[in-house]
């Protein structure tokens, strides 16, 4: 099954990567996991929202499908 | 030049309800669908999370005590607004009190004159006390 890295935007979302979980390669994992963390300290939050778990995900995983918000502030 | 055209702002709302649609429980979506508000029951609120206005507070016996309001810093459809509220609130609400601007509703008529009540009852019991 496929997996993503997405982020909301004005566009309402972007697929930032999309990837097959079992024929993921090292270097595409590497490149996934810089662009998560590129995010990351951008002030986005990241999101596991894998069949309904909607958790906070800290750390990229590559056998989830990662939602990634803006960092948010008071209206 | 690039500009934002009716089809891409419609656009842009459809993928956000349908991702809003893929990450809440059928419950909450099927609410959503008819009344426009996702409800979170968190610890020290209720959080009516609305696509067009703010969020509604209400304690644990159903009063209104304030509304709630949380942006994204980047543009984004209402929807993913939604969203973004539903998942910090059920995975932190201290972090979603402390950030959201929380205005709270004056108290009602009927709690000012309990606390006055509440008040005078002390006030009576202590003088009593003294009086002893």
């Amino acid at each position: 099954m496929l997996r993503s890295l997405r982020k909301l935007s004005s566009r309402g979302d972007d697929t930032v990567a999309e990837w097959d979980p079992q024929t993921l390669t090292p270097e595409d994992l590497a490149r996934i996991d810089a662009e998560f963390r590129r995010l990351q300290a951008e002030g986005y939050f990241a999101f596991d929202i894998t069949d309904g778990r909607n958790v906070r995900a800290d750390r990229f995983n590559p056998q989830a499908d990662l939602l990634m918000i803006p960092r948010v502030v008071g209206g | 030049m690039s500009c934002v055209t009716r089809d891409d702002y419609q656009s842009a709302q459809e993928k956000a309800k349908a991702l809003l649609r893929r990450v809440l429980p059928p419950a909450q979506w099927r609410a959503f669908a008819s009344t426009g508000r996702v409800s979170v029951l968190g610890r020290s609120f209720r959080y009516d999370i609305d696509c067009v206005g703010r969020t509604a507070l209400y304690d644990h016996w159903g009063v209104r005590r304030g509304v709630a309001c949380l942006q994204l810093a980047a543009p984004a459809p209402a929807y993913d607004r939604v969203l973004a509220e539903y998942l910090i609130l059920i995975n932190d609400e201290r972090f979603y009190l402390r950030t959201a601007n929380v205005v709270r509703d004056p108290l009602s008529f009927r709690e000012l004159v309990l606390i006055a009540v509440v008040v005078a009852s002390a006030v009576f019991a202590f003088l009593k006390f003294l009086a002893e």
